[in-house]
């Protein structure tokens, strides 16, 4: 990797994982000034007693605990409005978030609300900064997990914030909190995590500290794919390996700009046609491909991020970069077959016409990007025939 | 629709409390007694300052053992409030899992610090003495099988020294000298 001139990278996250790692929680609340949280959880947090497990692990805290359970997503502003309110009046001063996707969200915007004092998000969402010091946020995600729980972004009612203060301080992995996902969560998942991990290693802001963070995400994601596609042995612990994943990932991916996959994944999920997961699966090895065709990555280290060190010393030096791509696409198929066609391969597996490209291409391209429509719409093409570039052969 | 607001206060493990607070007390009178009785604990204590104090327990408000080196070479345990004198070293686990897990001897002092269970407030090379005091009276306290998993490393002593001070550090804790 190539050492930047001028860099710069922060990531105000602590993770604590593994083993009663929510027993830590009120120690870690202590030490960052909290006496009395609101911990909140989504309806699925109930339901799958990961709330009962985070209160069950601070027993013996010494710390009164405020606790709003089943927070409807249908109504997100009224649930924030709501949550403000009962922050406000019953004195809390950190929040713990348990639940996933949109309901980090949610704790996100919660966090910045009372942080600025404000009563509604419209003055951030029209290009107000960012506070550089927020309320205290512990976020404690499920196996099911859209990779943006750790990262600083927020998508809030069709607007998006981006800056590393929103990130959480606090992030806790534990088995008891994983949930119970089925195959299909966690391959969303994995997926989200890989995309973060590769996108935050081959990126143009990429720096030797975000790939210590993006090279065990990707790895950790692959592994989890290699697992969920029929690969290998499953191990027990396997929820727990797509969360760390996704934790990394979102770490890794801190409040940068997000990548070309990312812009055409959410574009792909904006029409209602797939989910930003299957998006990003499909997309992600024809993004690569036609980043190495421009010159822009070293794809050879591609092999040893996503398929590990021992794949690519027993690959020969020329055959590393196809290799590389080969290996995504393949997992990719497998992918396929697994699920019964659940996940695609191509976007016309996932149901995309291709005189919806165009449209596409041109609104990935009002997010925040440097790109042209031109090459995404190439890349789309690509994808939805599930054509390779055919630069690597 | 409307959200439900409860305040949580998620209560106290009474038997857990009360087998850590029991263990604490025998450990700190055994390192009282260790230090009149073995050499080993003898020439860690004599590395410490004068009237030094150091502390073993569990946050947020305790059970602790405290103990104050006395004289050149021995140790006083004092009692198990950690805030009624000042302390030069607190050792203290997060919660009180961790140190029931460290003293149901399921996990080492050194794989608890590993795993970010235990905190040190203090001087780390005064603590490492303290680690060391810990380890040689649990080898003398417990029987070989689980002394082995409550120690990083199970020395090689000979073995009459061994039952013999084992006996006399019993004794002398029993009546607390």
């Amino acid at each position: 990797m190539r050492v930047p001139n001028s860099m710069e990278f922060e990531c105000p996250v602590k993770i604590h994982c593994g083993d009663r790692a929510l027993n830590h929680i009120p120690f870690e609340l202590r030490a960052i000034g909290s006496a009395k949280p609101l911990v909140i959880g989504d309806e699925a947090a109930t339901r799958e007693n990961r709330m009962a497990a985070v209160l069950n692990a601070c027993r013996d805290a010494d710390m009164t605990m405020g606790v709003v359970e089943d927070v409807p997503l249908a109504d997100m502003t009224d649930s924030l409005l709501q949550l403000a309110a009962i922050y406000r009046d019953k004195d809390c001063d950190a929040i713990v978030a348990v639940g996933q996707e949109t309901f980090m969200d949610l704790a996100k915007a919660l966090n910045l609300l009372l942080s600025t004092g404000a009563d509604t998000l419209a003055p951030l969402a029209d290009g107000q900064t960012v506070p550089r010091t927020l309320n205290p946020l512990a976020v404690i995600p499920a196996a099911s997990a859209d990779g943006f729980e750790a990262s600083g972004y927020l998508h809030f009612e069709g607007h998006t914030l981006r800056s590393v203060h929103l990130m959480p301080q606090l992030l806790f992995l534990d088995p008891r909190a994983t949930g119970r996902p089925d195959d299909e969560a966690m391959v969303a998942t994995a997926l989200n995590a890989l995309t973060n991990g590769v996108e935050a290693y081959f990126g143009v802001d990429t720096n030797p500290i975000k790939a210590i963070y993006a090279r065990p995400a990707t790895l950790l994601a692959t592994e989890a794919l290699c697992v969920l596609a029929g690969r290998g042995t499953r191990a027990a612990d396997l929820a727990m390996t797509v969360t760390h994943a996704a934790a990394l990932g979102g770490c890794a991916l801190g409040g940068d700009r997000l990548s070309t996959t990312h812009c055409l994944a959410q574009a792909i999920a904006a029409t209602g046609k797939a989910s930003e997961a299957q998006a990003k699966g499909v997309l992600l090895s024809y993004v690569l491909e036609q980043r190495v065709l421009e010159g822009a990555m070293n794809v050879d280290v591609l092999l040893s991020l996503a398929g590990g060190n021992d794949r690519f010393a027993r690959t020969p030096e020329h055959q590393r970069g196809p290799a590389a791509i080969y290996f995504i696409r393949s997992l990719i198929n497998q992918l396929f077959e697994t699920s019964d066609g659940k996940i695609g391969r191509t976007l016309q597996d996932i149901g995309l016409t291709r005189s919806a490209l165009a449209a596409i291409a041109k609104s990935a391209c009002a997010d925040d990007t440097h790109e042209n429509p031109e090459v995404f719409e190439t890349i789309l093409t690509h994808a939805w025939e599930g054509r390779p570039f055919g630069c690597m052969t | 629709m409307e959200l439900h607001y409860r305040d949580v206060s998620p209560g106290r493990s009474y038997p857990q409390r009360a087998y850590l607070s029991i263990n604490l007390w025998f450990m700190g009178r055994a390192i009282q007694a260790a230090s009149r009785v073995d050499d080993r604990v003898r020439r860690e204590i004599r590395g410490l300052p004068p009237e030094f104090t150091f502390a073993l327990g569990i946050l947020p408000d305790g059970p602790y053992l405290v103990v104050r080196k006395q004289g050149k070479d021995s140790a006083r345990y004092i009692g198990r409030r950690i805030d009624a004198q000042p302390v030069d070293l607190a050792l203290s686990f997060k919660h009180l899992e961790a140190g029931f897990l460290t003293f149901t001897f399921r996990e080492n002092t050194s794989v608890a610090t590993a795993r970010d269970r235990l905190v040190v407030d203090g001087e780390v090379g005064y603590a490492c003495s303290v680690v060391r005091i810990l380890d040689i009276v649990q080898i003398y306290l417990l029987p070989k099988p689980i002394a082995r998993m409550a120690v990083k490393r199970y020395p090689h002593w000979p073995l009459g020294d061994k039952l013999i001070n084992r006996s006399r550090i019993y004794w002398r804790t029993l009546i607390g000298y």
